[in-house]
């Protein structure tokens, strides 16, 4: 429709206005190109697009979003919002990375945090590969949307033998002015063999206006390596969200993810893996929060392409007053791909007759000799156990808030670094206070 | 004063509308322990769920006054704080809700109810340990999640422990006895008889007469379809145990 047409337009213009590495060597701009090219073929997704069939991103169309500022607003980095890590910080600002406020030297031996732009004119292998990877694009129109107008990020990259303690936290900070912007912030994470690290990423945002991140982030981690990687979405409640993260896993990794999503108008987290080696341990779990007028969605896509790994996915949601959240997850396992270990689980709980989720678990299985499960549960909360609660004198209102904070913290038993999970458990707590105070101000 | 007084009760299943208690009456005055007996499918469940407060009874005649007030008006929460206290024939497992954070919201919900101050997490500690050593509760029992991981029998006396945090002047004891082995029981039953004091009432719910053996009751009722068909001493509950509840059934129907 010509209509449609001319939003993919607007926005594919603000998005290609954004790039801030402009000037950089051909290899790039072929990048960009291509990433626009493949966008205007894809367009933007309707419901009619199966992948998309729960998100919609009509919103977008109706905000006319403009390319951030070249000087780069100087924000406050909202603590409040942020995970309270003690880690190495990398800040971004509506997309773009903050030179002075991020950890660029005097790392840990065996880290190198470099900006984008630095590594693009250099042509570092690892950006190169990950910016050149088609399959990083094809069939992704939002991924191909970001690829052209790339406003900036780093790259990670841990030596091999490397154990990074302490976490590497990027903070990406959307700040609308008066006008909606868009922006598209790019990481390229690369751990060598038998390293260990940890990535937190926070996504906030500082005031009323609107604003959209469609960023994309590739990991590639290497045989024997350990990366724990958890992400943190709590951007202003006016902000679209739309992050993919591409990850390749060698033979013997442990790559560990949890999400945790509050914020945002609409947001999708997507992560797609390729489960590229055998003895694999790849999890990405995640708890999921929304109330009035949210949209979160969680789209995984994990690839067992060799024998004897083993995947795991727990993502927990709660839905409170018109809050919707979306679960897609799909399981492939190809044919080499013996022995594979798969779970997959999505549990939501409904607390608000208007709330919704909408859960789609598939399996594509080609190997003959593998166990894989998959499920869904929606429920409310369970009466046995708020009478058992009530029974002992305490509220109906607490009795609830007790077995929602008990639902969710469950989950965080998932995250494997401990200061991670506390920093995320806070989260939750807000996030049951501020539905308590709503509660309150209802009576 | 009676501490509780049922007269006439008739209460339904709220959803399927049919009638399970078919008029109660019973008066326990402080410090007296009755008994219920009867068999399965009477109505002892029945009644202590219409006790204590359960969502989904529909109490569609009679009145329960407790301690003077009118009980059927108040929340499970607001029964539980003035004094009502149900150890459940199923204690409920909790996951994610640790045992001593329960039980000390527990406490202080009542104490705040009753305008006392609230105990902080030593001094609530220190309570928990003291109660729990008499029943033989170590804190690794004290430690985990809200009757998770525990068996039958450590349910039952996770029930009773409570009960003596709680303090409360009315304890109605729902199958306390059943899937208890014989060591068990003699934990429950001490733990239960320490309870009992002149201005605190008991009703033991029960199918067979085991328990009281253990816990001596003041008196006893045989409950059958619905209604209390026999009252008496303690010597009742011999002779059902000699006949069973054939003649109460049989006079039923």
């Amino acid at each position: 429709m010509p209509n449609d047409m001319a939003n993919d337009n607007s926005l594919l213009k603000a998005f290609s206005m954004a790039t801030p590495l402009a000037g950089a060597p051909d290899w790039f701009d072929a990048v960009t190109a291509a990433g626009a090219a493949r966008f205007e073929t894809l367009g933007l997704p309707t419901n009619r697009t199966e992948a998309w069939k729960y998100t919609s991103l009509r919103g977008l169309s109706s905000l006319a979003f403009t390319a951030p500022s070249a000087d780069g607003a100087r924000v406050e980095i909202p603590r409040d919002s942020v995970a309270d890590i003690k880690g190495i910080e990398i800040v971004l600002v509506n997309g773009r990375l903050d030179m002075d406020r991020s950890a660029l030297e005097n790392l840990p031996i065996g880290l190198a945090i470099t900006p984008l732009a630095e590594a693009v004119e250099f042509g570092n292998g690892a950006v190169k590969h990950a910016l050149q990877d088609e399959s990083a694009t094809a069939g992704l129109p939002l991924a191909a949307l970001s690829t052209a107008g790339i406003t900036g990020g780093v790259l990670i990259e841990v030596a091999k033998d490397a154990d990074i303690a302490k976490p590497i936290h990027i903070i990406s900070i959307g700040a609308a002015g008066d006008e909606p912007v868009a922006y598209a912030p790019r990481t390229v994470v690369w751990i060598g063999n038998r390293a260990k690290a940890t990535l937190v990423e926070s996504h906030v945002g500082v005031g009323e206006g609107s604003y959209f991140s469609n960023s994309v982030t590739h990991v590639t981690v290497e045989d024997e390596a350990v990366f724990h990687h958890y992400k943190l979405q709590n951007e202003a409640r006016s902000a679209y969200h739309v992050a993919m993260t591409h990850v390749t896993c060698g033979e013997n990794v442990i790559y560990d993810n949890f999400a945790l999503s509050c914020g945002g108008k609409l947001a999708r987290n997507e992560i797609r893996g390729k489960l590229d080696g055998s003895e694999i341990l790849y999890a990405v779990n995640g708890v999921y929060m929304a109330a009035a007028n949210q949209h979160l969605d969680n789209t995984t896509f994990i690839e067992h392409a060799k024998p004897n790994s083993q995947s795991r996915e727990i993502y927990k949601g709660v839905l409170d007053e018109n809050g919707r959240g979306v679960f897609q997850g799909k399981i492939l396992v190809q044919r080499p791909a013996q022995k594979t270990d798969g779970y997959q689980m999505n549990r939501a709980l409904l607390l608000s007759r208007k709330a919704e989720i909408d859960s789609k678990p598939e399996l594509e299985i080609y190997a003959d000799d593998v166990k894989c499960s998959h499920g869904a549960t929606v429920g409310e909360l369970d009466d046995d156990q708020l009478f058992y609660l009530k029974a002992r004198g305490i509220t109906e209102h607490d009795a609830r808030n007790m077995l929602i904070e008990a639902y969710l913290r469950d989950a965080l038993e998932e995250i494997r670094v401990d200061a991670v999970a506390q920093a995320f458990g806070v989260k939750i707590t807000d996030w049951l206070a501020e539905r308590a105070k709503r509660e309150d101000a209802a009576r | 004063m009676a501490l509780l007084e049922i007269k006439n009760l008739h209460a339904s299943l709220e959803e399927e509308g049919k009638e399970i208690l078919k008029g109660i009456d019973l008066v326990i005055q402080p410090g007296e322990v009755h008994a219920i007996m009867g068999p399965n499918g009477s109505g002892k469940s029945t009644l202590s769920y219409v006790l204590a407060g359960r969502d989904g009874y529909e109490v569609t005649e009679g009145e329960v006054t407790f301690d003077g007030k009118d009980l059927l008006e108040l929340e499970a929460n607001e029964r539980a704080n003035e004094g009502v206290f149900l150890a459940f024939q199923y204690p409920v497992e909790i996951p994610g809700v640790p045992g001593m954070t329960f039980l000390r919201e527990a406490l202080n919900s009542k104490r705040k109810y009753n305008g006392q101050d609230e105990l902080d997490a030593m001094q609530f500690l220190k309570l928990v340990r003291e109660k729990a050593k008499s029943l033989e509760m170590g804190d690794d029992m004290l430690k985990r999640a809200v009757n998770v991981g525990f068996s039958g029998g450590e349910k039952k006396r996770n029930e009773i422990l409570q009960m003596a945090v709680l303090e409360p002047t009315l304890c109605v004891l729902d199958e306390t006895d059943s899937g208890l082995d014989i060591d068990a029981l003699r934990i429950v039953a001490d733990g239960v008889n320490a309870l009992r004091s002149e201005n605190r009432g008991m009703l033991l719910i029960t199918h067979y007469q085991r328990l009281l053996d253990y816990i001596q009751p003041d008196f006893v009722h045989v409950m059958a379809a619905g209604k209390i068909q026999q009252s008496g001493g303690k010597e009742l509950a011999l002779e059902l145990e000699k006949n069973g509840y054939a003649d109460f059934t049989g006079k039923a129907a």
